[in-house]
């Protein structure tokens, strides 16, 4: 070594391979431009959604995205501030799969519940923050956001379609506060679909809620602004309250079912008293959605600090609008950009990325 | 004296104060990557037109295509925006119509007084006429080159002088020693001086990159053959004729 370096070119040769060296790691770097991608691999393989990846999943590479902003702060809110999402994806001549899994310390599922009070009465559990909404009483929600045909979306994610309240605390010039921080609505003519995994209401029937976005900007015209759900011919969720809206109206059959925060059908029987201080019963009752609105199958299953949820579609829906509603993977030689959220027992506040991530099948 | 026959206490203490001039640079390097690259990560070849952008397009434009560039929808709302800006900035229908559209979708929701996004920044409003077009003076203003102008000298030259002077009392042949001191103190002028004058002519955007490069180089160049002259013996060709 010390030879080498004593002789001038020595020197002029470390030097150029120093600069080489610097310059290539430069240049790497910067032709990295395109989205980070999740790959969906093929597979013969049967997927069973219980929210346990079975071995067929060992084949998809993984994609990792780590969440940590959130659109505003609720003055309630105890989530986590940042979450570190992993993704896989595999499919068939029919269906998609994707595998979801990410560390929650918590699992939330007390959305809303009825508690017997020491008096004998019955009090509906909430907490909710400055904007009306709740992150106390709630439950842990996903949301991946595909899109249609919204402009910007594949470099701005799912950014092109929120709108917040602005200095005067209007949105669209209509004003919002004490409402929502915030909208979500697209450009005209544009949609973007949305799956809306949720653990009380939809989990325990195995099923996404399947939501839209598209350009209403008006809440005269919807409430929710450009946020719907797809067509559906039946199904869905309602409060569990009686006729004076001083308790529950119905109960589920077999009690001490730790998941039981919600009603499903096979459960659902007339609520009879026979409880004590501190009992529970859920605050909402939920049937499987028909139609488009039902059409993507999921199950979660937390374990051990960790939520991991499988969910499978078709690859081409043929439900009622789903043209307009629904990301169609009829291409596979397409990319299609999507983004990822994490609500942690939280209402609306949720954790999100910035930018677009692109699926591709292989 | 010579600062190879120190003792191996001051030698060490040189050693630490070079090697974190080094880092610095280095850090600095990665800075510029990324401030000028759309890149968020990694080191990067700054992108000449973004650099032009920076010293010579209003802030708007210049954080349009450069750390904003992530969050404008497309490409072709930067043009709009200029074109407001080209034609004078005047609060008319086409900044109610066009560019007030474009700020409210894609600015606002960090550019307000109330935002509790992540990554709000409330101190710098998009909110009306006003709030805006106070970033749309091209090149810096008077207020930021009097701002960055100064952080830098003072900061640069502290430094500087002692790698300069360390460098002087080395055992290296004395036309190197003033080629890199010299090439270190003018470049710095030539780079500060250029944020200034590209307001004027755009292509001192190319005279900000060479000079910046000269500096960084003559930095690093005297901080590593000090290094080298501390802990190393040096062939002939490099050293003062008294030193062979
Ligand atoms: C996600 C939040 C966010 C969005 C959206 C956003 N900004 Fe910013 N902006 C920031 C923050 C934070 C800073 C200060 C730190 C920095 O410069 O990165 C900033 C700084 C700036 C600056 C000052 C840069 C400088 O030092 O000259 C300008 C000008 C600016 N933004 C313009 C825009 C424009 C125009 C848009 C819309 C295309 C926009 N921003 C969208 C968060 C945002």
């Amino acid at each position: 070594m010390r030879s080498f370096m004593q002789t001038p070119a020595g020197y002029i040769g470390s030097l150029v391979l120093l600069s080489g060296a610097a310059l290539s790691c430069a240049l790497s770097s910067a032709v990295q431009a395109a989205n980070e991608t999740l790959t969906s691999v093929k597979t013969d393989t049967t997927i069973i959604l219980d929210g346990m990846a079975e071995s067929a999943w060992d084949k998809a590479p993984e994609l990792s995205i780590q969440l940590d902003n959130l659109p505003y702060k609720a003055d309630n809110y105890g989530g986590m501030s940042s979450v570190n999402v992993r993704l896989k994806s595999l499919y068939d001549e029919h269906f998609i799969y994707l595998l979801v899994q990410y560390n929650d310390p918590t699992k939330s599922l007390a959305r809303f519940p009825w508690e017997k009070q020491a008096d004998g009465s019955w009090k509906q559990l909430k907490g909710k923050d400055q904007t009306g909404h709740d992150n106390v009483f709630y439950e842990d929600k996903l949301a991946l956001l595909w899109n249609i045909n919204a402009r910007g979306f594949a470099k701005k994610g799912c950014d092109v379609a929120c709108h917040m309240q602005d200095d005067s605390g209007k949105i669209n010039g209509f004003d919002q506060t004490g409402k929502a921080p915030g909208r979500k609505y697209t450009r005209d003519g544009e949609t973007i679909d949305i799956w809306h995994w949720k653990s009380v209401r939809m989990n325990p029937l195995g099923l996404i809620d399947d939501q839209y976005i598209d350009s209403v900007n008006d809440p005269a015209v919807n409430g929710e602004w450009g946020r719907h759900g797809d067509s559906k011919t039946g199904g869905g969720y309602v409060d569990n309250v009686n006729a004076e809206k001083t308790g529950p109206a119905f109960m589920n059959r077999t009690q001490g079912n730790v998941d039981g925060y919600t009603i499903t059908p096979s459960q659902k029987t007339p609520f009879v008293d026979t409880f004590r201080e501190g009992d529970r019963i859920p605050g909402i009752m939920s049937e499987p959605f028909t139609g488009s609105r039902g059409d993507i199958w999921a199950k979660g299953d937390w374990r051990d600090g960790r939520w991991t949820i499988e969910i499978k579609r078709a690859l081409v829906t043929t439900g009622e609008n789903a043209g307009v509603q629904d990301v169609q993977f009829s291409d596979l030689s397409k990319a299609y950009s999507f983004g990822v959220s994490v609500f942690d027992n939280s209402q609306i506040d949720h954790l999100y990325h910035e930018g677009a991530y692109d699926l591709i099948f292989k | 004296m010579r600062i190879s026959v120190l003792n191996v206490s001051a030698k060490l203490a040189l050693s630490g104060f070079l090697i974190t001039v080094i880092l610095a640079a280095l850090s600095a390097t990665t800075l510029i990557g990324l401030l000028y690259s759309s890149h968020d990560r990694g080191f990067n070849i700054p992108e000449m037109d973004r650099v032009q952008s920076h010293y010579s397009d209003s802030r708007l434009i210049a954080a349009m295509k450069g750390p904003m560039y992530q969050y404008v929808t497309e490409d072709g709302d930067i043009d709009v925006i200029a074109k407001w800006i080209a034609d004078g900035a005047q609060d008319d229908g086409f900044f109610k119509d066009e560019v007030m559209y474009i700020i409210s979708e894609d600015c606002q929701k960090c550019h307000s007084r109330n935002s509790q996004m992540s990554k709000a920044i409330t101190s710098m409003p998009f909110s009306s006429y006003e709030d805006i077009v106070q970033y749309t003076e091209g090149g810096y203003s008077w207020t930021q080159m009097a701002r960055t102008a100064h952080i830098h000298l003072f900061g640069i030259a502290v430094f500087l002088v002692i790698v300069s002077m360390i460098m002087a009392y080395s055992s290296f042949r004395p036309w190197m020693k003033s080629l890199l001191i010299s090439a270190g103190w003018i470049a710095l002028w030539l780079d500060i001086g250029s944020w200034w004058m590209a307001r004027f002519y755009s292509g001192f955007a190319y005279v900000i990159s060479v000079a910046g490069t000269v500096e960084i180089v003559a930095v690093c160049a005297m901080s590593g053959l000090c290094l080298l002259n501390l802990w190393c013996r040096l062939p002939a060709i490099v050293l003062e004729p008294a030193e062979q």
